[in-house]
Protein backbone atom coordinates (compact mmCIF):
# COMPACT_ATOMS: atom_id res chain seq x y z
CA UNK A 1 0.00 0.00 0.00
CA UNK A 2 1.05 3.40 -0.70
CA UNK A 3 2.23 5.61 2.29
CA UNK A 4 -0.42 8.90 2.69
CA UNK A 5 2.51 11.21 2.36
CA UNK A 6 3.19 9.92 -1.26
CA UNK A 7 6.93 9.39 -1.58
CA UNK A 8 9.10 10.34 -4.18
CA UNK A 9 12.59 8.78 -3.58
CA UNK A 10 14.85 11.18 -5.22
CA UNK A 11 17.66 9.55 -4.68
CA UNK A 12 18.37 6.25 -5.27
CA UNK A 13 20.58 4.08 -7.75
CA UNK A 14 20.36 0.95 -9.20
CA UNK A 15 22.64 -2.18 -11.45
CA UNK A 16 25.96 -3.07 -11.21
CA UNK A 17 28.79 -1.17 -8.78
CA UNK A 18 32.02 -2.24 -7.21
CA UNK A 19 31.29 -2.63 -3.95
CA UNK A 20 27.31 -3.20 -3.23
CA UNK A 21 26.08 -3.51 0.22
CA UNK A 22 25.96 -7.38 1.23
CA UNK A 23 23.00 -9.15 -0.07
CA UNK A 24 21.85 -6.68 -2.43
CA UNK A 25 19.77 -7.04 -5.34
CA UNK A 26 20.58 -4.32 -7.30
CA UNK A 27 18.00 -5.08 -10.44
CA UNK A 28 15.21 -2.38 -10.86
CA UNK A 29 12.94 -5.40 -9.65
CA UNK A 30 15.37 -5.32 -6.54
CA UNK A 31 14.29 -1.09 -6.39
CA UNK A 32 10.46 -2.28 -6.62
CA UNK A 33 9.88 -4.71 -4.15
CA UNK A 34 12.02 -2.44 -1.43
CA UNK A 35 9.61 0.58 -2.47
CA UNK A 36 6.14 -1.80 -2.13
CA UNK A 37 7.55 -3.08 1.29
CA UNK A 38 7.38 0.42 2.38
CA UNK A 39 4.81 2.25 0.49
CA UNK A 40 7.31 3.97 -1.37
CA UNK A 41 5.32 5.57 -4.45
CA UNK A 42 7.40 6.55 -6.63
CA UNK A 43 11.79 6.46 -7.51
CA UNK A 44 14.03 8.58 -9.76
CA UNK A 45 16.58 5.65 -10.43
CA UNK A 46 20.50 6.25 -11.83
CA UNK A 47 22.71 3.84 -13.06
CA UNK A 48 25.20 3.68 -10.23
CA UNK A 49 28.08 2.32 -12.45
CA UNK A 50 27.94 5.97 -14.18
CA UNK A 51 29.84 7.71 -11.18
CA UNK A 52 33.21 5.54 -11.07
CA UNK A 53 33.07 3.90 -14.47
CA UNK A 54 30.93 5.24 -17.34
CA UNK A 55 28.21 7.85 -17.43
CA UNK A 56 26.94 7.35 -20.57
CA UNK A 57 27.25 3.12 -20.59
CA UNK A 58 25.52 3.54 -16.88
CA UNK A 59 22.70 5.62 -19.04
CA UNK A 60 22.64 2.93 -22.06
CA UNK A 61 22.35 0.20 -19.09
CA UNK A 62 19.42 1.99 -17.72
CA UNK A 63 17.61 2.61 -20.75
CA UNK A 64 17.75 -1.58 -21.85
CA UNK A 65 17.18 -2.68 -18.01
CA UNK A 66 14.37 0.02 -16.31
CA UNK A 67 11.10 -1.51 -16.64
CA UNK A 68 8.55 0.53 -18.41
CA UNK A 69 6.56 1.82 -15.06
CA UNK A 70 4.86 5.30 -13.83
CA UNK A 71 6.71 4.52 -10.71
CA UNK A 72 10.17 5.34 -12.47
CA UNK A 73 11.69 8.22 -13.71
CA UNK A 74 15.17 7.79 -15.04
CA UNK A 75 17.88 9.96 -14.25
CA UNK A 76 20.83 9.89 -16.18
CA UNK A 77 24.58 10.40 -15.35
CA UNK A 78 26.03 13.51 -16.72
CA UNK A 79 29.46 14.31 -17.33
CA UNK A 80 31.60 16.76 -19.49
CA UNK A 81 31.48 16.54 -23.42
CA UNK A 82 34.55 17.86 -24.52
CA UNK A 83 36.82 14.52 -25.09
CA UNK A 84 33.68 12.83 -26.86
CA UNK A 85 33.39 9.99 -24.51
CA UNK A 86 30.01 11.96 -23.52
CA UNK A 87 27.70 13.75 -25.61
CA UNK A 88 27.47 17.52 -26.71
CA UNK A 89 24.38 18.85 -24.98
CA UNK A 90 22.25 19.21 -27.70
CA UNK A 91 22.94 15.69 -28.49
CA UNK A 92 22.08 15.22 -24.44
CA UNK A 93 18.71 17.19 -24.55
CA UNK A 94 17.71 14.91 -28.06
CA UNK A 95 18.55 11.83 -26.44
CA UNK A 96 16.87 12.55 -22.69
CA UNK A 97 13.84 13.20 -24.67
CA UNK A 98 13.87 10.50 -26.81
CA UNK A 99 14.41 8.23 -23.45
CA UNK A 100 11.32 10.47 -21.36
CA UNK A 101 14.49 11.16 -18.65
CA UNK A 102 13.69 15.03 -16.87
CA UNK A 103 16.33 14.52 -14.74
CA UNK A 104 20.24 14.82 -14.52
CA UNK A 105 22.91 14.02 -11.69
CA UNK A 106 26.14 14.86 -11.42
CA UNK A 107 28.66 12.95 -9.39
CA UNK A 108 31.66 15.28 -7.64
CA UNK A 109 34.14 12.86 -6.36
CA UNK A 110 37.27 14.39 -4.94
CA UNK A 111 39.23 12.69 -6.51
CA UNK A 112 40.36 11.32 -9.58
CA UNK A 113 37.22 10.77 -11.73
CA UNK A 114 35.26 12.14 -14.42
CA UNK A 115 34.77 15.62 -11.92
CA UNK A 116 36.51 15.59 -9.07
CA UNK A 117 34.83 19.23 -8.53
CA UNK A 118 32.29 21.75 -9.27
CA UNK A 119 34.97 23.01 -12.50
CA UNK A 120 32.56 25.42 -13.86
CA UNK A 121 33.92 26.50 -17.08
CA UNK A 122 33.46 22.55 -18.42
CA UNK A 123 29.82 22.84 -17.60
CA UNK A 124 28.89 26.06 -18.81
CA UNK A 125 27.50 24.84 -22.35
CA UNK A 126 25.74 21.96 -20.53
CA UNK A 127 24.04 24.23 -17.72
CA UNK A 128 22.96 26.52 -20.75
CA UNK A 129 21.01 23.81 -22.23
CA UNK A 130 19.55 22.32 -18.19
CA UNK A 131 18.54 25.88 -17.10
CA UNK A 132 16.29 26.41 -20.71
CA UNK A 133 14.83 23.35 -20.41
CA UNK A 134 14.19 23.39 -16.90
CA UNK A 135 16.23 20.14 -16.16
CA UNK A 136 16.51 19.32 -12.62
CA UNK A 137 19.97 18.39 -11.81
CA UNK A 138 21.33 16.18 -8.56
CA UNK A 139 24.79 17.15 -7.51
CA UNK A 140 25.81 14.40 -5.88
CA UNK A 141 28.75 15.22 -3.50
CA UNK A 142 30.25 12.69 -1.17
CA UNK A 143 32.78 14.77 0.40
CA UNK A 144 31.18 17.12 2.61
CA UNK A 145 34.65 19.47 2.34
CA UNK A 146 34.32 19.86 -1.69
CA UNK A 147 32.07 22.29 -2.17
CA UNK A 148 30.94 25.33 -0.60
CA UNK A 149 28.79 28.61 -1.21
CA UNK A 150 31.68 29.79 -3.49
CA UNK A 151 31.43 26.77 -5.51
CA UNK A 152 27.95 26.69 -5.62
CA UNK A 153 26.26 30.63 -5.75
CA UNK A 154 27.38 31.12 -9.40
CA UNK A 155 25.71 28.13 -10.37
CA UNK A 156 22.46 29.24 -8.52
CA UNK A 157 22.69 32.64 -9.94
CA UNK A 158 23.30 31.67 -13.43
CA UNK A 159 21.35 29.28 -14.00
CA UNK A 160 18.44 30.45 -12.58
CA UNK A 161 15.70 27.99 -13.69
CA UNK A 162 18.19 25.04 -13.46
CA UNK A 163 16.56 23.88 -10.12
CA UNK A 164 19.89 22.45 -8.16
CA UNK A 165 19.36 19.37 -5.26
CA UNK A 166 22.19 18.71 -3.06
CA UNK A 167 23.11 15.59 -1.48
CA UNK A 168 25.94 15.51 0.70
CA UNK A 169 25.29 12.16 2.69
CA UNK A 170 27.88 13.25 5.34
CA UNK A 171 27.17 16.39 5.75
CA UNK A 172 27.51 16.93 9.67
CA UNK A 173 26.85 20.69 10.90
CA UNK A 174 29.24 22.22 8.96
CA UNK A 175 26.38 23.68 6.49
CA UNK A 176 26.27 27.23 7.60
CA UNK A 177 26.76 27.91 4.05
CA UNK A 178 23.09 26.35 3.05
CA UNK A 179 21.33 29.13 4.54
CA UNK A 180 23.21 31.65 2.84
CA UNK A 181 21.93 29.82 -0.36
CA UNK A 182 18.88 29.25 0.69
CA UNK A 183 18.22 32.94 1.69
CA UNK A 184 18.86 33.84 -2.03
CA UNK A 185 18.38 31.06 -4.77
CA UNK A 186 14.64 29.61 -4.71
CA UNK A 187 16.98 27.11 -6.93
CA UNK A 188 18.53 25.91 -4.27
CA UNK A 189 17.49 22.52 -2.88
CA UNK A 190 18.91 19.85 -0.14
CA UNK A 191 17.83 16.13 -0.13
CA UNK A 192 16.88 14.19 3.46
CA UNK A 193 19.66 12.10 3.53
CA UNK A 194 22.29 14.89 2.86
CA UNK A 195 20.54 16.48 5.93
CA UNK A 196 20.20 13.78 9.25
CA UNK A 197 20.22 16.93 11.25
CA UNK A 198 18.26 16.55 14.51
CA UNK A 199 15.27 19.48 14.34
CA UNK A 200 16.60 20.41 10.90
CA UNK A 201 13.35 20.17 8.84
CA UNK A 202 11.21 21.78 11.17
CA UNK A 203 14.04 24.77 11.07
CA UNK A 204 14.03 25.21 7.51
CA UNK A 205 10.73 24.36 6.95
CA UNK A 206 9.91 27.42 9.53
CA UNK A 207 12.67 29.70 7.46
CA UNK A 208 12.81 29.19 4.09
CA UNK A 209 9.61 26.96 3.52
CA UNK A 210 9.13 23.35 2.78
CA UNK A 211 9.75 23.02 -0.78
CA UNK A 212 13.67 23.72 -0.51
CA UNK A 213 14.08 19.65 1.28
CA UNK A 214 12.89 16.69 -0.75
CA UNK A 215 12.91 13.25 -0.12
CA UNK A 216 15.43 10.96 -0.86
CA UNK A 217 17.30 7.34 0.64
CA UNK A 218 20.10 7.04 -1.19
CA UNK A 219 19.18 3.77 -1.47
CA UNK A 220 21.13 1.05 -2.47
CA UNK A 221 23.65 2.50 0.87
CA UNK A 222 21.00 3.02 2.93
CA UNK A 223 17.81 2.34 3.81
CA UNK A 224 14.54 4.49 2.42
CA UNK A 225 12.98 3.71 6.01
CA UNK A 226 15.63 6.33 7.29
CA UNK A 227 14.87 9.63 5.74
CA UNK A 228 10.75 8.51 5.16
CA UNK A 229 10.86 8.16 9.47
CA UNK A 230 12.68 11.49 9.85
CA UNK A 231 10.08 13.00 7.60
CA UNK A 232 7.19 10.91 8.82
CA UNK A 233 8.12 11.79 12.97
CA UNK A 234 9.29 15.52 11.89
CA UNK A 235 7.01 18.45 13.68
CA UNK A 236 5.74 19.90 10.43
CA UNK A 237 2.05 20.72 8.64
CA UNK A 238 1.47 17.59 6.91
CA UNK A 239 0.66 19.43 3.84
CA UNK A 240 4.32 20.64 4.09
CA UNK A 241 5.41 16.97 4.88
CA UNK A 242 3.77 16.10 1.46
CA UNK A 243 5.40 18.76 0.00
CA UNK A 244 8.69 17.30 1.25
CA UNK A 245 8.28 13.62 0.32
CA UNK A 246 7.50 14.15 -2.96
CA UNK A 247 5.15 16.77 -4.01
CA UNK A 248 7.85 19.43 -5.20
CA UNK A 249 9.89 17.23 -6.79
CA UNK A 250 6.55 16.00 -9.17
CA UNK A 251 6.41 19.61 -9.90
CA UNK A 252 9.82 20.47 -11.03
CA UNK A 253 9.90 17.28 -12.92
CA UNK A 254 6.12 18.60 -14.63
CA UNK A 255 7.87 21.97 -15.53
CA UNK A 256 10.81 19.99 -17.64
CA UNK A 257 10.47 21.42 -20.80
CA UNK A 258 11.80 18.86 -23.46
CA UNK B 1 8.48 -5.74 7.62
CA UNK B 2 8.27 -6.36 11.42
CA UNK B 3 5.20 -4.51 13.16
CA UNK B 4 7.52 -2.22 14.76
CA UNK B 5 8.40 -0.92 10.94
CA UNK B 6 5.29 -0.66 10.52
CA UNK B 7 3.89 0.73 13.35
CA UNK B 8 6.80 3.72 12.69
CA UNK B 9 5.57 4.23 9.32
CA UNK B 10 2.15 5.31 10.54
CA UNK B 11 4.15 7.69 12.76
CA UNK B 12 2.76 5.89 15.90
CA UNK B 13 5.17 7.19 19.20
CA UNK B 14 6.53 3.92 20.12
CA UNK B 15 5.57 3.70 23.85
CA UNK B 16 5.55 -0.17 24.35
CA UNK B 17 8.81 -1.03 22.68
CA UNK B 18 12.07 -0.23 25.16
CA UNK B 19 13.98 2.06 23.43
CA UNK B 20 17.04 3.35 24.57
CA UNK B 21 19.18 5.96 23.12
CA UNK B 22 22.84 5.02 24.73
CA UNK B 23 24.51 7.70 22.21
CA UNK B 24 23.60 11.43 23.49
CA UNK B 25 25.60 14.08 23.70
CA UNK B 26 24.58 17.24 25.94
CA UNK B 27 23.38 19.48 23.58
CA UNK B 28 24.98 22.42 23.21
CA UNK B 29 27.88 24.06 20.68
CA UNK B 30 29.46 21.43 19.55
CA UNK B 31 33.04 21.98 18.22
CA UNK B 32 32.67 24.50 16.14
CA UNK B 33 29.59 23.00 14.22
CA UNK B 34 26.25 23.96 13.42
CA UNK B 35 23.62 22.79 16.12
CA UNK B 36 20.30 23.61 15.30
CA UNK B 37 18.96 22.28 18.40
CA UNK B 38 21.59 23.53 21.17
CA UNK B 39 19.04 23.18 24.18
CA UNK B 40 19.34 19.74 25.97
CA UNK B 41 15.72 19.90 27.25
CA UNK B 42 14.47 20.69 23.82
CA UNK B 43 16.64 17.61 22.61
CA UNK B 44 15.33 15.03 25.14
CA UNK B 45 11.22 16.49 24.46
CA UNK B 46 12.23 15.27 20.97
CA UNK B 47 13.34 11.92 21.62
CA UNK B 48 10.74 10.98 24.14
CA UNK B 49 8.05 12.56 21.57
CA UNK B 50 9.15 9.48 19.44
CA UNK B 51 9.38 6.83 21.75
CA UNK B 52 12.42 6.36 23.04
CA UNK B 53 12.46 6.18 26.74
CA UNK B 54 15.76 6.64 27.86
CA UNK B 55 19.23 8.54 26.87
CA UNK B 56 22.58 7.89 27.78
CA UNK B 57 23.48 11.36 28.05
CA UNK B 58 27.18 12.88 28.30
CA UNK B 59 29.23 15.40 27.84
CA UNK B 60 32.76 14.99 25.66
CA UNK B 61 32.71 17.87 22.99
CA UNK B 62 32.62 21.02 25.63
CA UNK B 63 35.89 22.12 27.31
CA UNK B 64 35.21 22.21 31.05
CA UNK B 65 35.03 17.85 31.88
CA UNK B 66 34.04 19.06 35.20
CA UNK B 67 31.32 21.85 34.68
CA UNK B 68 29.85 19.44 31.99
CA UNK B 69 29.55 16.32 34.38
CA UNK B 70 27.66 18.72 36.64
CA UNK B 71 25.38 19.83 33.56
CA UNK B 72 24.94 16.09 32.81
CA UNK B 73 23.87 15.97 36.23
CA UNK B 74 21.49 18.48 35.83
CA UNK B 75 19.67 17.39 33.02
CA UNK B 76 19.11 13.80 34.74
CA UNK B 77 17.86 15.03 38.06
CA UNK B 78 14.89 16.88 35.46
CA UNK B 79 13.87 14.19 33.45
CA UNK B 80 15.02 11.15 36.40
CA UNK B 81 13.02 8.61 34.46
CA UNK B 82 14.49 9.39 31.20
CA UNK B 83 17.62 10.72 31.25
CA UNK B 84 21.10 8.64 32.54
CA UNK B 85 24.21 10.72 32.52
CA UNK B 86 27.26 9.43 32.14
CA UNK B 87 30.55 11.35 34.02
CA UNK B 88 33.13 12.22 30.83
CA UNK B 89 36.77 12.22 32.27
CA UNK B 90 39.87 13.87 30.72
CA UNK B 91 42.93 13.24 32.09
CA UNK B 92 44.11 16.55 31.54
CA UNK B 93 41.91 17.75 33.69
CA UNK B 94 40.94 16.17 36.39
CA UNK B 95 42.00 13.29 37.93
CA UNK B 96 39.88 10.40 36.75
CA UNK B 97 39.35 8.04 39.22
CA UNK B 98 38.57 10.64 41.72
CA UNK B 99 36.34 12.83 39.35
CA UNK B 100 34.38 10.12 38.46
CA UNK B 101 33.59 9.01 41.95
CA UNK B 102 32.33 12.29 42.41
CA UNK B 103 29.90 12.11 39.36
CA UNK B 104 28.79 8.70 40.28
CA UNK B 105 28.20 9.22 44.38
CA UNK B 106 27.75 12.76 44.42
CA UNK B 107 25.85 13.40 40.95
CA UNK B 108 24.64 10.01 40.49
CA UNK B 109 25.70 9.39 37.21
CA UNK B 110 25.97 5.72 36.10
CA UNK B 111 28.33 5.47 33.40
CA UNK B 112 31.64 7.05 31.53
CA UNK B 113 32.32 8.40 28.42
CA UNK B 114 36.24 8.64 26.87
CA UNK B 115 36.83 10.14 23.96
CA UNK B 116 39.61 10.95 21.49
CA UNK B 117 38.78 14.50 21.34
CA UNK B 118 40.75 14.54 24.54
CA UNK B 119 43.98 12.92 23.29
CA UNK B 120 46.56 15.06 21.70
CA UNK B 121 49.96 14.70 20.16
CA UNK B 122 51.46 17.92 22.34
CA UNK B 123 50.69 16.54 25.57
CA UNK B 124 53.22 15.25 27.78
CA UNK B 125 51.90 11.85 27.93
CA UNK B 126 49.64 10.95 25.49
CA UNK B 127 46.23 9.32 26.62
CA UNK B 128 47.12 6.45 24.03
CA UNK B 129 50.66 5.63 25.84
CA UNK B 130 48.79 5.38 29.31
CA UNK B 131 48.65 1.87 31.20
CA UNK B 132 48.53 2.03 34.70
CA UNK B 133 47.14 5.52 34.52
CA UNK B 134 44.13 3.71 34.01
CA UNK B 135 43.70 1.38 37.11
CA UNK B 136 42.01 3.56 39.69
CA UNK B 137 39.26 4.32 36.99
CA UNK B 138 38.20 0.77 35.89
CA UNK B 139 38.73 -0.79 39.15
CA UNK B 140 36.25 1.61 40.09
CA UNK B 141 34.34 0.82 37.60
CA UNK B 142 34.88 -2.81 37.71
CA UNK B 143 33.37 -2.68 41.65
CA UNK B 144 30.12 -0.70 40.08
CA UNK B 145 29.77 -2.86 37.29
CA UNK B 146 29.47 0.29 35.69
CA UNK B 147 29.94 0.85 31.60
CA UNK B 148 32.19 2.66 29.54
CA UNK B 149 31.22 3.81 25.91
CA UNK B 150 34.64 4.97 24.25
CA UNK B 151 35.67 6.58 21.03
CA UNK B 152 39.02 6.36 20.10
CA UNK B 153 41.57 5.41 23.41
CA UNK B 154 40.18 2.18 24.68
CA UNK B 155 43.07 -0.56 23.49
CA UNK B 156 42.43 -4.51 23.35
CA UNK B 157 44.23 -4.94 26.77
CA UNK B 158 42.20 -2.61 28.51
CA UNK B 159 39.22 -4.53 27.45
CA UNK B 160 40.85 -8.01 28.60
CA UNK B 161 42.43 -6.49 31.34
CA UNK B 162 38.77 -5.65 33.15
CA UNK B 163 36.13 -8.12 32.44
CA UNK B 164 33.83 -6.66 34.66
CA UNK B 165 33.39 -4.26 32.72
CA UNK B 166 31.09 -3.61 29.82
CA UNK B 167 33.14 -1.67 26.92
CA UNK B 168 30.93 -0.11 24.52
CA UNK B 169 32.82 1.08 21.01
CA UNK B 170 30.89 3.98 19.35
CA UNK B 171 30.02 3.91 16.51
CA UNK B 172 31.98 0.55 16.18
CA UNK B 173 29.01 -1.54 13.54
CA UNK B 174 31.04 -0.13 10.73
CA UNK B 175 34.24 -1.64 12.51
CA UNK B 176 34.81 -4.93 10.77
CA UNK B 177 38.63 -5.90 11.84
CA UNK B 178 37.65 -4.40 15.11
CA UNK B 179 34.64 -6.71 15.99
CA UNK B 180 36.35 -9.63 14.41
CA UNK B 181 39.19 -9.30 16.62
CA UNK B 182 37.40 -8.22 19.94
CA UNK B 183 34.29 -10.43 19.42
CA UNK B 184 36.27 -12.63 21.67
CA UNK B 185 35.75 -10.85 25.07
CA UNK B 186 32.16 -11.06 26.24
CA UNK B 187 32.14 -7.61 27.92
CA UNK B 188 32.82 -5.93 24.33
CA UNK B 189 30.18 -4.32 22.46
CA UNK B 190 29.05 -1.99 19.84
CA UNK B 191 26.67 0.67 19.08
CA UNK B 192 25.10 1.95 15.71
CA UNK B 193 25.92 5.93 16.08
CA UNK B 194 26.88 8.02 13.34
CA UNK B 195 24.83 8.92 9.98
CA UNK B 196 26.87 6.97 7.91
CA UNK B 197 25.84 3.68 9.69
CA UNK B 198 23.57 2.01 7.42
CA UNK B 199 20.98 -0.37 7.89
CA UNK B 200 23.06 -3.95 6.28
CA UNK B 201 26.10 -2.88 9.01
CA UNK B 202 23.75 -3.51 11.86
CA UNK B 203 23.09 -6.71 10.15
CA UNK B 204 26.70 -7.57 9.55
CA UNK B 205 27.60 -6.55 13.74
CA UNK B 206 25.23 -9.08 14.93
CA UNK B 207 26.86 -11.63 12.72
CA UNK B 208 29.79 -11.08 14.23
CA UNK B 209 28.89 -10.11 18.06
CA UNK B 210 25.58 -11.61 18.29
CA UNK B 211 22.44 -9.38 18.67
CA UNK B 212 23.24 -8.92 22.70
CA UNK B 213 25.97 -6.94 21.82
CA UNK B 214 24.79 -4.08 19.70
CA UNK B 215 23.36 -1.13 20.67
CA UNK B 216 21.44 1.38 19.37
CA UNK B 217 22.72 5.18 19.89
CA UNK B 218 22.00 7.82 17.37
CA UNK B 219 25.22 10.73 18.27
CA UNK B 220 21.65 13.54 18.96
CA UNK B 221 21.81 15.98 18.74
CA UNK B 222 24.02 15.49 15.86
CA UNK B 223 21.37 13.09 14.00
CA UNK B 224 17.43 12.98 14.04
CA UNK B 225 15.93 9.95 16.42
CA UNK B 226 13.39 8.90 14.22
CA UNK B 227 16.17 8.38 11.23
CA UNK B 228 18.24 6.52 13.08
CA UNK B 229 15.86 4.55 14.49
CA UNK B 230 15.09 3.49 10.56
CA UNK B 231 18.29 2.05 10.42
CA UNK B 232 17.42 -0.73 13.29
CA UNK B 233 14.26 -1.14 12.03
CA UNK B 234 15.01 -1.88 8.44
CA UNK B 235 18.05 -4.52 9.31
CA UNK B 236 16.24 -7.37 7.94
CA UNK B 237 16.82 -8.56 12.19
CA UNK B 238 13.78 -10.75 13.73
CA UNK B 239 11.82 -8.63 15.64
CA UNK B 240 13.46 -9.91 19.40
CA UNK B 241 16.82 -9.01 18.06
CA UNK B 242 15.56 -5.63 16.81
CA UNK B 243 13.70 -5.02 20.50
CA UNK B 244 17.58 -6.30 22.03
CA UNK B 245 19.26 -3.51 20.04
CA UNK B 246 16.87 -0.79 20.24
CA UNK B 247 16.83 -1.09 24.02
CA UNK B 248 17.05 -4.34 25.98
CA UNK B 249 20.99 -4.79 25.75
CA UNK B 250 21.35 -1.37 27.44
CA UNK B 251 18.81 -1.92 29.74
CA UNK B 252 21.22 -5.12 31.11
CA UNK B 253 24.33 -2.48 30.97
CA UNK B 254 22.74 -0.03 33.06
CA UNK B 255 21.27 -2.91 35.25
CA UNK B 256 18.25 -1.42 35.11
CA UNK B 257 15.35 -3.27 36.76
CA UNK B 258 12.70 -4.66 34.59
Amino acid sequence: MIHPLNFLDVNCAIGPYYNPPPGHDWSAKGLLGKMDELGIAEACPVALMGRDYDPWEANRWLVANLPQSERLHPVWVVATHHTGEFPAPEQLLAEMAQNKVRMLRLFLSGRLSYLDQLDLPLLVELFDALDEHRVPLLIDCVDPLLLHAADLEPVLKGWPHMPVILSIPKVVQNERWFYYLWERYDNFNVDLPGYQVLGGIEAIVKRFGAHRLVYGSRYPYFTPLQSMLQLIYSEIEEEDKRAIAGDTMRRLLAEVRL
Amino acid sequence: MNAIAQRALKGEKLTDVLIIDFHVHLASRWTGMHMVVSDPYEMVRRALAVGVSKLVVFGAIQPDMRHTNDMVAELARRYPDHVIGFATVNPYQVDMAEEVRRCFDELGLRGVKLHSLHDSEHSPAPIASYREEWDGLFAFLAQRKAPVLYHGIVSEDMIRSWPQVPFVQAHGVSDVEGMRRLARYPNYHVDTASTQNPAWAVSRAVQILGPERVLWGTDAPLDDFAQRLGVVLDSGLPEAEIRQILGLNAARLLQLQP
